[in-house]
């Protein structure tokens, strides 16, 4: 039977009320229980009697009538088949033929019964008895790729000829070609992903059908199991790989960025360096991180491995969704999924790209004229002879330092994957290469990876694995590179046969020009740091599927790594003004192994029953970790241009040590919900570890537990006159505790005898020979315990206008106690080496995060055009409860300060108020202390920074310095837009932060004007002729506008930025040739353009410590790139 | 399938972790609980014990830096304020994390405090099990730990004067003021002479010896006697038994058999060491450069040695007054004192060595390094050493922490003080005069108590200047309690005196950091 077909699909005569996707999907549901009874439905056909008296009754009615009377269901195009002409009918004991007879009589309607009680209504075709001649036919089979179920009532059309035909029970369909040269199948069927194929001189086709899936009715993996996302109760963020993809991201870390509310990630163009994630917040002192779960191995992170092997992300944000990793998952869990084989022939996928990397910027400094000018001038304030007068016809260079180590770096990434499966198993291996070398001068990385996911089934066993096993090599940068290149005065060369160290060649500082700067070509040519990794992530599992309802799961699996550093140190760098440790060939070597071994044994009971859905998970876990490392260090290559440690002149010092880890959890899961209305979940775990003190078991063991509850409110019948508007709401909360432990070492409640000692070592000396000591060298706290997270979390999920409009709010407020810090002991107790050493751990600091999340997504499909809107948006409120010390600062800087009541490392800072203008103002600048006036800066002269004297002493310290701001977001945000249109698409993507503050430690050095450095050439110092200038006068030696400590360098940090705006163009399936399923070329640039009033490199700082937030001292920018890729699957 | 299940849960119960695995043992260090069981252990506990007077805070750098820039005979000009405070008195605003020359010998103190105090809990504690065959050895160790710490309290008691009482590694203390931690500081010394053979032999020279328990604790006793003759507590009687008690202790260790070296020199090189030295008492042992990465050399050096190009720092300076002091009496030949070549580094006419390098001469010459003060240290540097132009953070020579020609000029102070022999107290300084090629003095000018004391006030400035012993001079000799002598040292020997706080600057404050970190420990006066 045949169907004329022209667009879209056929709807039914019910579809007014309820949105045409639901209905569809229940007839799909109808269709699949309908043909395993297909033997009754033969039968049923005949036997039914109808007995009808409608008078004056539009098609639709009548056969309203039938299905509400009958098992039999209607099936049409609304487009083709007029019902609503009005018809009489009187029948009684009718089959259902008679009544359609008489219904469908002259209106052009034909009929089908399907076996399965279906009826197909379709438009009579006038021309039937059309030239029968060079008919081909053709036949198939419709089959859902990831089960392997038939399809049944799919749609089989003609491209051309606009014929069409419905797949039957098992999926089967025939059809007559004229001419199949020219002509297509179009496949679809509701749910699933439409499918062209070319018929050309085949007759028999085997169609795999893929799912498509409506974001809410997506499942998404949470702990240990899956869940629907509607059904999600706790606070869980599902990230949209396909647009997540388009970002070029060598980490996984950082193809997050903007993905989500409530994530933050800052990352670095550094070739090899990740990119670090913190989830809702700063919830500890010690490690932010959140934890890593790739297709079930914990991590603690993913580090290196390859993004293209992701095939879903979810961000479990909050205790009630992250409970079930319990010890582990307080700072969030990211839970990864790979790809997988899919049933089918084998798949080839392949997808390379290559980009051209940039600077995000050059900064301007000044060029020799300039810098020679202000030089004498700043030496002139000073009142010393300028030691840079150049002699007559003396050749003065003009290095730009910034040319000098910058260059254009190329990323290369290729991936080529093959799949594969059937209704027994799948399989996938994938093989990635990247290649990055840096934006500056030397750092390189390289990654060669491989991937293999596999999974069988026989009876009611099921087994698989997935490993990846990764090598990555790596130059790593040297640190002070951005900065040198900025402060290094543009007088020296880059390279000077004369520089009297002879070492490398290298133009540095000299008594003309000093200078506390380096050669920043020599400080990356100095030291040759190259890394070579080994990384392999697995797992094998078992699964037995007892009874219907009853499941087990074996899983174990491993996280090994292994690193060689081989570091030789040419001591190439040399400053003029500072100290420096000069090395002669220092060779480094280390060897580093991590191993991390689980094993997790979950039963699964899984029932429904009446509107009762329960699922009860119980598990034991058990994980081993170990890390390894030893390395050595020695002078003086004896064979100049061979670097081997047996070669080295001088052993310098010997290391080597062991770790070992052991933590047992038990924990258990209850999902209830009834009617899909009402939600509850319950998670407990137990965990016990090793790095606490075994004689105090009670501090050992941490148990902790979380609850949250949902509830569906468009599902009650109140709601009905809204459904049209908002098609489902959801409110969901949560509370409940995370634990970690990662804040300590693994033996530190242990007391122990040291023998490396400090400084000077333990060694005793007698008769001018060494002996070994050994002492504990510090008390210990043996009652050290786990810290703990508590969070409430409360949310909604809606869906508006037939669900093009998604969208989720959430609410946090999380406390974390017994933050393990270590606080100040008194050094009488003999403890520590120093007074920042004379620490003891305890469980003392308390945090809290409060934050607001605001996710949409739109989406529309309109004939050929789709596109997408997405944005998210996340608010942060971080302070610290509890710290212990008074305040701490960062380790190098006095900068930030984190205290009692305040957001983690805010800024504290002396105030400035411009420079002095004149002499009047700096003689009006007075305070009265202890009733005599006084000059607040006697010293100062005109085109000095001026300082407000905050504790009014009159005079200018330390201890008029101000809280200044806080270098957190208060939010963070990510547009992302997509729209494609045929062949051709356009993504946008942008990021951004608001309302954080950044530390400018590079323009503090260039506009202080107080060394012989390099100055900023964005604006000119200031002189009696350049008084409408915030730069201060030069003056060379120690003068207050040097003070680092001051607000003047302090700058908006927010930004948004043009992450990545892609255009591609998908090539058209070749006619008759199955040659490719799919090409596509596409271009995009990242970090296109930011937007933000900061002026350094960028806004985005990555690797400071939690202290010391937000200060730009030079670390390597995020980084520019113009791509080009080609994707293709055959 | 109810079988599969059960076998399951089965499994799963009995596999689970044993409880043992979580008593992870340290892999890299041993537990304290299971130390302490062999005799070497006690012997590298007590090497750690012993490595603490290498340490910055102690005699590799602060002690000189302290002892001689806060006294009169030297005084900082050190681009560092930190040390210009020290040396200046005007330390009330340099008392913070960052300030070394406080926190570095604090927590040094405590350090070897809490290393001694474990050994001596131990030995306490399972002594006798471990050294079953061997209670010499054990004794040894034990007195050694006991030396250990008395000097750690003597060093305390003159630097900051106030601490806890530490005497067990477990338990806290009661806060107590200089007079007790002397007392402890005695105590400790007596303890440690019951198990401290006379001389060490082989790999063993360099411990600490019974001479030096002996002097350590004369030392003391003398500081005593000093203490009670302030002019605020002023009790004769108690200060007449220290001095007995200090004459007693003299006495004994001078029949131990030490005799002073032939040459001055041998003092301060290191060629002359430990048994190489007949004079030598209490050594602390250095070594030059690293081994296995740390520091076994002594700083001394590169912080007083001579500022030019870099080959030094020359955070303090020797006053001039030192240099006139010297050149008061000529050596017998008429030559000026020999000892004076040995301490200072100072313009001489017609002077040919080199001082790294260049003579003075040369380097006053260069307009950049001029020699700008009229002399520097030269005790203890290495500054005509051939070839050598500059000092590095390690050097190997022993310092010499009580050598036998202190103990005379000791003794003829005891003598004094006690009213007694001074014909014999004379021929003691005699003793030491001798050797620097000095004549004799003649007894019968020094009948007069004061006298003598003016005269031992001179020999011990001569032959001990730049040895770190001055501040204990000036603190016994009533310098730093008597408003009328820290005048006459302001406006005499050391401008930097007019700083000085009566009842104040006597004594370092106590680290900022600590007040209130143990229990009732507060603050020194007027800090």
């Amino acid at each position: 039977m045949k169907i004329n077909w022209e667009k879209g699909f056929c709807s039914c005569f019910s579809c007014h009320k309820i949105s045409k996707k639901l209905l569809i999907m229940k007839l799909i549901v109808i269709l699949l229980v309908l043909s395993l009874v297909e033997v009754h439905a033969s039968v049923y056909s005949q036997s039914k009697k109808f007995t009808l008296d409608l008078h004056g009754k539009p098609i639709r009615e009548v056969l309203k009538t039938i299905e509400q009377n009958s098992k039999f269901k209607f099936f049409y195009n609304e487009d083709f088949i007029n019902v609503d002409k009005i018809v009489d009918i009187s029948v009684e004991e009718s089959r259902v033929e008679d009544v359609l007879d008489r219904v469908l009589v002259n209106t052009g309607i034909a009929y089908q019964v399907l076996d399965n009680d279906l009826i197909v209504l379709t438009q009579k075709t006038s021309n039937q008895s059309e030239s029968e001649k060079g008919k081909v036919k053709i036949e198939g089979r419709i089959t859902d790729s990831s089960t392997g179920e038939p399809v049944v009532g799919a749609v089989v059309m003609l491209k051309e000829s606009k014929k069409a035909v419905v797949a039957d029970v098992d999926g089967k369909f025939v059809l007559e070609v004229v001419d199949p040269q020219n002509e297509s199948l179009v496949v679809s069927m509701v749910g699933y992903a439409k499918k062209e194929i070319p018929i050309g001189s085949f007759t028999n086709f085997d169609v795999r059908l893929e799912q498509e899936v409506t974001s809410m009715e997506e499942v998404v993996v949470i702990g240990y199991g899956v869940q629907k996302k509607k059904d999600l109760t706790g606070a869980v963020a599902v990230v949209n790989v396909d647009e997540m993809k388009k970002v070029r991201s060598t980490s996984i870390a950082e193809s997050l960025q903007g993905q989500a509310g409530g994530i933050l990630v800052t990352s670095s163009g550094e070739p090899g360096k990740m990119a670090e994630v913190k989830i809702r917040g700063i919830s500890s002192l010690n490690n932010t991180q959140p934890l890593y779960v790739i297709d079930g191995v914990i991590v603690d992170n993913a580090d290196n491995i390859n993004p293209t092997d992701i095939e879903s992300v979810q961000i479990l944000k909050d205790a009630s969704s992250a409970a079930i990793y319990g010890s582990r998952g307080m700072n969030g869990v990211i839970i990864i999924t790979t790809k997988k084989g899919k049933e089918g022939p084998v798949k080839i996928d392949f997808s390379g790209s290559f980009s051209f990397d940039k600077m995000p910027k050059k900064l301007k400094v000044m060029d020799s004229r300039e810098y020679l000018y202000y030089n004498e001038l700043s030496y002139l304030n000073a009142g010393i002879e300028w030691p840079g007068r150049p002699a007559i016809g003396q050749y003065i260079p003009n290095t730009d330092w910034q040319d000098a180590i910058f260059q254009t770096g190329i990323t290369q990434d290729y991936n080529l994957s093959l799949s594969g499966g059937n209704q027994n198993g799948n399989y996938l291996v994938g093989l990635g290469y990247l290649d990055q070398t840096g934006v500056i001068i030397e750092p390189w990385y390289k990654r060669y990876s491989l991937r293999v996911n596999s999974s069988g089934k026989r009876g009611i066993f099921s087994f698989g694995e997935n490993l990846t096993i990764i090598r990555f090599d790596q130059r790593v940068t040297q640190g002070g590179s951005f900065s040198n290149a900025l402060f290094m005065p543009p007088v020296i060369p880059v390279y000077d046969p004369n520089e009297s160290s002879h070492r490398g060649g290298f133009g540095y500082g000299s008594v003309s020009f000093p200078t506390y700067a380096s050669n920043p070509v020599a400080i990356q040519k100095s030291v040759k740091d190259e890394r070579r990794n080994y990384r392999m992530v697995g797992n094998i599992y078992t699964e037995i599927q007892i009874l219907e309802s009853l499941k087990f799961k074996s899983n174990f699996s491993a996280d090994f790594r292994d690193q060689t550093i081989k570091s030789i140190d040419y001591g190439y760098t040399k400053r003029y003004l500072t100290v420096e440790t000069r090395w002669n060939d220092k060779l480094f070597t280390a060897f580093d192994q991590w191993l991390t071994l689980i094993q997790e044994q979950t039963l699964t009971f899984n029932k429904s029953f009446n509107k009762h859905n329960v699922e009860l998970l119980g598990g034991w876990s058990a994980q081993d970790n170990r890390v390894y490392n030893a390395g050595n260090e020695g002078y003086n290559q004896q064979v100049k241009g061979l670097e081997q440690m047996d070669l080295i002149g001088t052993m310098n010092k010997m290391w080597g040590s062991e770790q070992h880890g052991i933590m047992e959890s038990y924990f258990g899961r209850l999902n209830y919900n009834y009617d899909d209305k009402y939600f509850l979940q319950g998670n407990i775990r137990r965990d016990r570890s090793s790095k606490f003190y075994y004689y105090d078991k009670k501090r050992q063991i941490g148990v902790f537990s979380s609850f949250s509850v949902g509830y569906r409110i468009s599902k009650e019948d109140f709601f009905e006159p809204l459904l049209k508007i908002v098609n489902d709401l959801k409110l969901r909360g949560g509370y409940g505790t995370i634990g970690d432990q990662s804040g300590i070492g693994y033996y530190d409640t242990r007391a122990s005898i040291e023998r490396s000692g400090p400084y000077e070592g333990y060694y005793a000396i007698f008769n001018g020979k060494v002996f070994q000591g050994a002492i504990q060298s510090k008390p210990v706290n043996t009652s050290l315990s786990w810290e703990k997270k508590t969070t409430l979390s409360i949310g909604a999920d809606l869906a508006f206008f037939n669900n093009r409009l998604l969208a989720t709010v959430d609410w946090y407020n999380a406390i974390t106690e017994g933050i393990l810090v270590d606080l100040p002991v008194a050094m009488v107790t003999g403890i520590g080496l120093s007074p920042s050493d004379a620490r003891i751990w305890t469980n003392y600091g308390k945090l809290q995060n409060q934050g607001l999340e605001l996710s949409l997504l739109w989406k529309e499909s309109v004939n050929d055009l789709n596109y997408s809107i997405g944005f998210n948006f996340g608010t942060l409120k971080n302070k610290v409860l509890r710290l212990g010390d008074k305040y701490r600062e960062g380790a190098y800087n006095q900068v930030n300060r984190t205290e009692e009541g305040r957001s983690v490392a805010d800024f504290y800072l002396i105030k400035t108020d411009g420079l002095f203008k004149s002499w009047d103002e700096i003689y009006s600048y007075t305070t009265v202390v202890n009733g005599e006036t006084k000059l607040i800066q006697p010293n100062a002269k005109p085109g000095d920074v001026k300082y407000i004297d905050y504790n009014n002493d009159g005079k200018i310290d330390l201890n008029d310095r101000q809280w200044c701001g806080s270098p957190l977001p208060k939010f963070t945000f990510g547009f992302n837009s997509g729209i494609s249109y045929k062949g051709i698409d356009f993504s946008l993507f942008i990021t951004g932060v608001y309302g954080n503050k950044i530390f400018n430690g590079l323009r503090n050095n260039l506009e202080n004007m107080n060394s012989p450095d390099n100055i900023t050439a964005d604006g000119r110092p200031w002189t009696y002729n350049n008084q409408s200038t915030d730069i201060p006068r030069p003056v060379f030696g120690t003068s207050d506008n040097a003070k680092m400590q001051s607000d003047k360098w302090l700058e908006d940090g927010s930004y948004l930025r043009i992450r990545n705006l892609q255009i591609g163009y998908t090539f058209p399936s070749l006619k008759n040739k199955r040659i490719y399923e799919k090409i596509r070329l596409y271009v995009s640039g990242q970090n296109l353009y930011t937007f933000t009033k900061y002026k350094g490199y960028d806004p985005e700082l990555a690797g400071n410590g939690i202290f010391e937030l937000g200060c730009d001292w030079g670390q390597f920018p995020p980084v520019k790139s113009f791509i080009v890729g080609l994707q293709m699957s055959f | 399938m109810k079988k599969i299940l059960i076998v399951l849960i089965f499994t799963i119960v009995a596999i689970s972790c044993s409880d043992d695995l979580f008593n992870q043992k340290d892999p890299n260090r041993e537990s304290s609980d299971t130390y302490w069981e062999k005799e070497d252990d006690f012997q590298q506990a007590l090497n750690a014990a012993y490595s603490v007077f290498r340490v910055p805070g102690y005699f590799s750098r602060w002690y000189h830096v302290l002892m001689i820039s806060r006294s009169d005979e030297g005084w900082s000009e050190s681009p560092n304020p930190y040390f210009q405070a020290y040396s200046n008195f005007n330390i009330i605003s340099y008392n913070d994390d960052n300030a070394e020359g406080i926190i570095w010998p604090w927590q040094a103190i405590w350090r070897q405090i809490f290393y001694a105090n474990q050994i001596i809990d131990n030995i306490k504690l399972r002594g006798d099990r471990v050294f079953i065959n061997n209670s010499e050895l054990k004794n040894q160790i034990l007195a050694q730990a006991f030396a250990i710490r008395g000097t750690a309290y003597w060093y305390l008691a003159v630097t900051f004067g106030k601490g806890p009482l530490l005497t067990n590694s477990t338990d806290n203390g009661p806060v107590v003021g200089q007079l007790e931690i002397y007392q402890q500081a005695l105590n400790d010394f007596l303890e440690a002479e019951k198990g401290l053979p006379k001389s060490w032999q082989g790999d063993d020279q360099g411990r600490i010896t019974l001479g030096a328990a002996k002097g350590m604790a004369a030392r003391v006793y003398m500081q005593l006697a000093g203490y009670y003759m302030r002019p605020n507590i002023n009790n004769k009687d108690k200060a007449n038994e220290e001095w007995r008690n200090a004459k007693q202790k003299i006495e004994e260790l001078l029949t131990l058999g030490y005799s002073l070296a032939p040459n001055y020199k041998w003092n301060f090189d290191q060629d002359h060491e430990n048994n190489l030295n007949p004079e030598s008492i209490f050594e602390i042992q250095f070594n030059e450069g690293l081994y296995n990465g740390k520091e076994l050399g002594m700083h001394r050096p590169k912080f007083l040695g001579l500022v030019v190009e870099g080959a030094a720092w020359a955070d303090a300076y020797p006053r001039k007054w030192l240099l006139d002091e010297f050149k008061k009496e000529k050596d017998k030949d008429g030559n000026v004192d020999p000892r004076l070549d040995v301490t200072l580094f100072y313009e001489k006419p017609g002077d040919t060595v080199k001082y790294y390098g260049k003579t003075w001469a040369e380097w006053n010459q260069t307009e950049k390094y001029k020699l700008t003060q009229p002399c520097y240290w030269r005790k203890y540097t290495r500054v005509d050493e051939p070839g050598r132009t500059g000092e590095d953070y390690s050097c190997g020579i022993n310092f010499r922490f009580l050598r036998l020609a202190d103990v005379y000029l000791m003794y003829a102070e005891v003598l004094n003080e006690l009213d007694g022999d001074r014909n014999l107290a004379v021929e003691y300084l005699n003793k030491v005069r001798r050797r620097a090629n000095m004549s004799d003095l003649n007894p019968s000018d020094f009948n007069d108590k004061q006298k003598l004391f003016e005269q031992i006030q001179h020999e011990r400035l001569v032959e001990l200047c730049g040895e770190a012993t001055r501040w204990f001079d000036l603190e016994r000799w009533g310098y730093l309690h008597d408003q009328n002598k820290i005048n006459f040292l302001a406006t005499e020997r050391d401008a930097e005196f007019a700083n000085f706080k009566l009842g104040v600057s006597s004594l370092f404050p106590i680290p900022n950091r600590e007040i209130g970190l143990y229990p009732g420990l507060t603050q020194n006066e007027g800090y």
